[in-house]
């Protein structure tokens, strides 16, 4: 490994460590920003301005280097982010260690998580986002979300996927 | 930039084709996740025979091009799975392709019935209690539902310190 590989590598990982911590700051901050969306934008912008500063102020950094293990480092960050934010299962075992005897029933998860956490919030967002109207309880795809689903089932079918969810 | 890492990205970007080959093989064309398992390792045993096919015997393989190499077909595969775990277990999608399957506006029973070609909506309960279970997470016993006290425990325990480290009150 050359000396500029590895300074690119150790600005990789500073500059992970740095995003990392500005994401949990902007999440206790910025309470009305979507966590998804804030956690991305954090990650492309930190990544870019350590790029552009690497180009500009430091000749002696190997920016591909500093580019693959940042990138590496900020997805990895972000598949967990992912599950710890969306993961149904992980809130089930987190809600059942709560628990007197860290035991619930079958019925009580499934409508408490599955019905009324889940897939109702999934529907104000789908209705939320205009995919979809509710007219007298009954939801009808608009356009935008008619067109969204036509080009998920055209993926899917490409890809041999029959069902999802 | 060296051979190696120009031979993962020539990998990564054949992915998805592997993904698409894949649906051919009647074992495993609906087990989504051994799909994607399986295209990993081509992708990486792919990866590793270009760049000892092709490797110039003046410029011999650097460790660190080789750890470098990895890294960008780790990147690229936490991203197809990100898109890949979209299409095969996204909820919300599934909800939108349920509504563009019927031929009339649905209300909320009516699409959870629905849901997944009318396997209904209690089918992602009993696929994620299964997946629990198996692990070692859960024990179900009848219509009780206990925490193991190992793995469950130190699992769920993990997951509530991450979520105050992160700062998320609310999960989506």
């Amino acid at each position: 490994m050359t000396p500029n590989q590895y300074s690119g590598m150790q600005f990789g990982v500073l500059s992970a460590i740095a995003s990392v911590f500005f994401i949990a700051i902007g999440l206790r901050i910025l309470r009305n920003l979507e966590p998804a969306s804030l956690v991305v934008l954090c990650a492309i912008f930190f990544g870019g301005l350590g790029l552009g500063g690497l180009i500009f102020f430091a000749n002696a950094v190997n920016i591909w280097t500093y580019t693959i293990t940042y990138s590496c480092l900020m997805l990895i960050f972000l598949m967990g982010f992912g599950a710890i934010y969306k993961s149904l299962s992980l809130r089930i075992l987190l809600d059942l260690s709560k628990q007197p005897d860290m035991t619930d029933s079958y019925a009580r998860i499934y409508n408490a998580y599955l019905i009324n956490d889940s897939f109702l919030n999934r529907l104000e967002v789908i209705k939320a986002q205009k995919f979809a109207t509710e007219n007298d309880h009954h939801f009808l795809l608009t356009a935008r979300g008619r067109a969204i689903s036509y080009r998920l089932r055209s993926i899917q079918q490409l890809f041999g996927i029959k069902n999802s969810g | 930039m060296s051979s190696s890492v120009l031979w993962a990205i020539f990998s990564c970007f054949l992915f998805p084709f592997f993904l698409y080959i894949s649906q051919f093989f009647s074992a495993i064309q609906d087990r989504h996740a051994i799909r994607f398992a399986v295209c990993t390792a081509v992708s990486i045993v792919f990866w590793i025979f270009l760049t000892l096919s092709f490797y110039s015997q003046m410029k011999p393989i650097q460790f660190f091009d080789v750890v470098l190499g990895l890294a960008v077909i780790c990147c690229s595969t936490i991203l197809y799975l990100q898109v890949w775990g979209l299409l095969t277990r996204g909820y919300t999608l599934a909800i939108l392709r349920t509504l563009l399957e019927s031929d009339k506006p649905l209300n909320a029973t009516q699409i959870s019935e629905a849901y997944r070609n009318f396997e209904g909506l209690n089918w992602i309960m009993t696929h994620r209690m299964q997946g629990l279970k198996a692990s070692g997470m859960i024990m179900v016993d009848g219509d009780s539902v206990r925490l193991t006290p190992n793995k469950g425990k130190k699992i769920a325990w993990l997951y509530g310190i991450s979520k105050r480290i992160l700062g998320i009150g609310r999960t989506g």
